[in-house]
């Protein structure tokens, strides 16, 4: 009846998700550097600059993220834990940081290390993925966000893949016919498959369980399933397998559906929860799923008016506005509650709260400046002369996103070198 | 009549609807209803515990011949839940609102952490192996003992 696979055992300690929520912090900032050095490079499609920004977001950034929430979210959604979690953190932590440095400098500077650093990425990518695919794939329990969850990480493992393609071609700078194919494949699994869907799953379940809402209706957990034939209808498309117009307005307005479904009922369930309260984290899902609303708008324009150029607004609202937001929002969650909760596991009963570790008033506040930023990035679509400006203010409020981050950590350090104060220490771990 | 998974599920939120009351009277500082409403909350809560701890998880440990696993985790959480408990009534007596809602954030993830396992994967198995005796465990906990 309990099958040998299964523990509702709590955590993995907590260096191995950790690691990676403080370093992903670092390559937003390299990234906002590059912007700030290099503005103009933003507005053209395809610049390597540009394709170095944009994964020092989506790996540096939302890779890294997910890969830690991963390890800490298997136990509590499938009762399923990673084997020897510090090993493979370890080694998949230092893999994504070398890879990450590797890729997006390669790209720019020396083409030469483009391969080595793809192939590292996809190793730290697999090292905690695949286990966690497994474990998800054999566990006895169902639910929409073990389901949202293969499917997301099946897409995250060939998204790699086709990255690692895509790095090898760069490397040699030798394109194959179907390169534009791969490329389109690569951005629909990364984007819809990947991230989207594996926001969408975590939503099913912290939703509900943080902010007390209604839960999601059986239809809206019908969505992973739903994009992920989108994206293989899309597949079919991108290899002229179906070709015309009308096949492309289609997969793009099955995508925007899919997006404004997902964004429009997770709005309303923040107009539909009981515990009234609104941290800033509220307000970080609410700025993350208008964006995603408005990435639909953008993404109707596109196709369907057939504006050009409206790449870099895409960008904006779906890598920083929907994506980079979810996260922080995230961020600000799980830090402040691991802290408390190891702490608590070793039996000390007088622990600093959940904001004693990140005051409300320090995350507001680096809220703001990520508002001003994406507002001034939206801006810089219309003057490009300001992209400069917003790209200080992003730098500033990843420094203080940072900040507010080691502020939690230096304390928790802090605090577990204190004596546990009840005699004997009841053991939770 | 009810599956054990539908009957404490129903339970849970409950306490749910109690502790959202409690943080949005300690929020606006109404400390005479907060005092009420914690005295519902917590005694809903620990009535809830006990059936559990005293008929659901013995019966369970029984099927399996073994007190540990994942009946063990769930006592343990318990603790810690009661431990947050027993300082946010503190927090009460002080009128401290800044240390209640740091920690009553933290109840609220440490509880709906803690149900949704037990709505998941425990009640679930519950049932399924305790089918037979589904009625007769009901019956126990809503007889059950609080202390
Ligand atoms: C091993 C990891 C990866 C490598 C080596 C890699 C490599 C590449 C390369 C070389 C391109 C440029 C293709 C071209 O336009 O010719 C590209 C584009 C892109 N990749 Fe990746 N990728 C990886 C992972 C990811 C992941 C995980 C995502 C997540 C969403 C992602 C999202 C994108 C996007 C959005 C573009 C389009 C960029 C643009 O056109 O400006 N990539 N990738
Ligand atoms: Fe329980
Ligand atoms: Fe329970």
């Amino acid at each position: 009846m309990f099958s040998s696979n299964l523990s509702l055992d709590q955590a993995p300690p907590l260096s191995a998700p950790l690691r990676f929520f403080l370093t992903a912090p670092l390559f937003a900032i390299i990234a906002s550097i590059f912007i700030i050095v290099n503005p103009e490079a933003m507005f053209m499609h395809k610049d390597l600059m540009t394709i170095a920004v944009v994964h020092l977001f989506t790996i540096g950034y939302f890779g890294l993220i997910m890969l830690g929430a991963l390890q800490q979210m298997l136990p509590v959604l499938a009762g399923v834990n990673l084997p020897r979690p510090v090993v493979l953190a370890t080694l998949s932590h230092i893999l994504m940081v070398l890879g990450t440095l590797g890729l997006s400098f390669g790209l720019i500077y020396f083409h030469s290390i483009i391969m080595i650093s793809s192939l590292m990425l996809f190793a730290g990518f697999a090292i905690i993925l695949l286990p966690s695919l497994l474990l998800l794939l054999k566990g006895d329990f169902q639910n929409p966000t073990i389901n949202g969850m293969r499917i997301a990480i099946v897409f995250g493992l060939l998204t790699v893949l086709l990255g690692v393609h895509l790095g090898l071609s760069y490397s040699n700078y030798n394109f194959s016919v179907l390169h534009q194919s791969f490329v389109d494949l690569h951005i629909a699994m990364g984007t819809m498959g990947w991230i989207l869907v594996l926001v969408i799953s975590v939503a099913f379940q912290v939703i509900p369980m943080f902010y007390v809402t209604p839960k999601f209706s059986k239809f809206c957990m019908k969505w992973p399933f739903l994009i992920a034939g989108i994206i293989l209808f899309w597949g079919l498309f991108v290899f002229e397998i179906f070709t015309g117009r009308v096949v492309q307005i289609v997969g793009v307005l099955l995508f925007v559906v899919a997006m404004s479904a997902f964004a429009s009922v997770g709005l309303k369930r923040f107009t539909q929860r009981k515990r009234p309260i609104a941290d800033t984290t509220v307000w970080y899902w609410r700025l993350s799923l208008g964006s995603l609303l408005l990435t639909a708008l953008v993404l109707i324009a596109k196709t369907v008016l057939v504006l050009d150029g409206l790449e870099y607004l895409v960008g904006v609202l779906f890598g920083f506005g929907f994506g980079v937001s979810v996260l922080n929002g995230m961020l600000y969650k799980i830090i402040p509650f691991l802290s408390w909760f190891h702490l608590s596991a070793t039996g000390r009963f007088d622990i600093p709260t959940m904001r004693d570790f990140l005051p409300e008033k320090g995350a507001k506040r680096q809220f703001y400046l990520h508002l001003v930023a994406l507002i001034a990035l939206l801006i810089s679509f219309f003057i490009h002369e300001l992209l400069v400006v917003a790209g200080i203010v992003l730098l500033l409020s990843f420094l203080y996103l940072w900040f507010n981050l080691i502020q939690a950590t230096k304390l928790y350090v802090q605090e577990s070198k204190k004596e546990p104060v009840m005699a004997g220490g009841m053991s939770w771990n | 009549m009810s599956t054990i998974k539908e009957y404490l599920t129903h339970e849970h939120k409950e306490c749910d609807s109690f502790f959202s009351d409690l943080e949005t009277q300690v929020a606006n500082r109404e400390w005479e209803s907060a005092q009420e409403t914690f005295g519902k909350f917590f005694h809903e809560t620990e009535a809830h515990f006990q059936k559990e701890e005293k008929v659901l998880f013995p019966a369970l440990e029984e099927m399996t011949g073994s007190s540990e696993g994942p009946t063990q985790v769930m006592r343990m959480e318990h603790g810690q839940i009661r431990s947050a408990m027993s300082q946010m009534d503190q927090d009460l007596k002080n009128k401290d609102v800044d240390h209640f809602l740091g920690l009553s954030e933290t109840f609220n993830i440490l509880i709906q952490q803690h149900n949704m396992k037990e709505e998941q994967i425990l009640y679930s198995m519950s049932d399924n192996a305790l089918m037979g005796r589904k009625d007769q465990i009901i019956d126990l906990m809503e007889h059950v003992e609080v202390e």
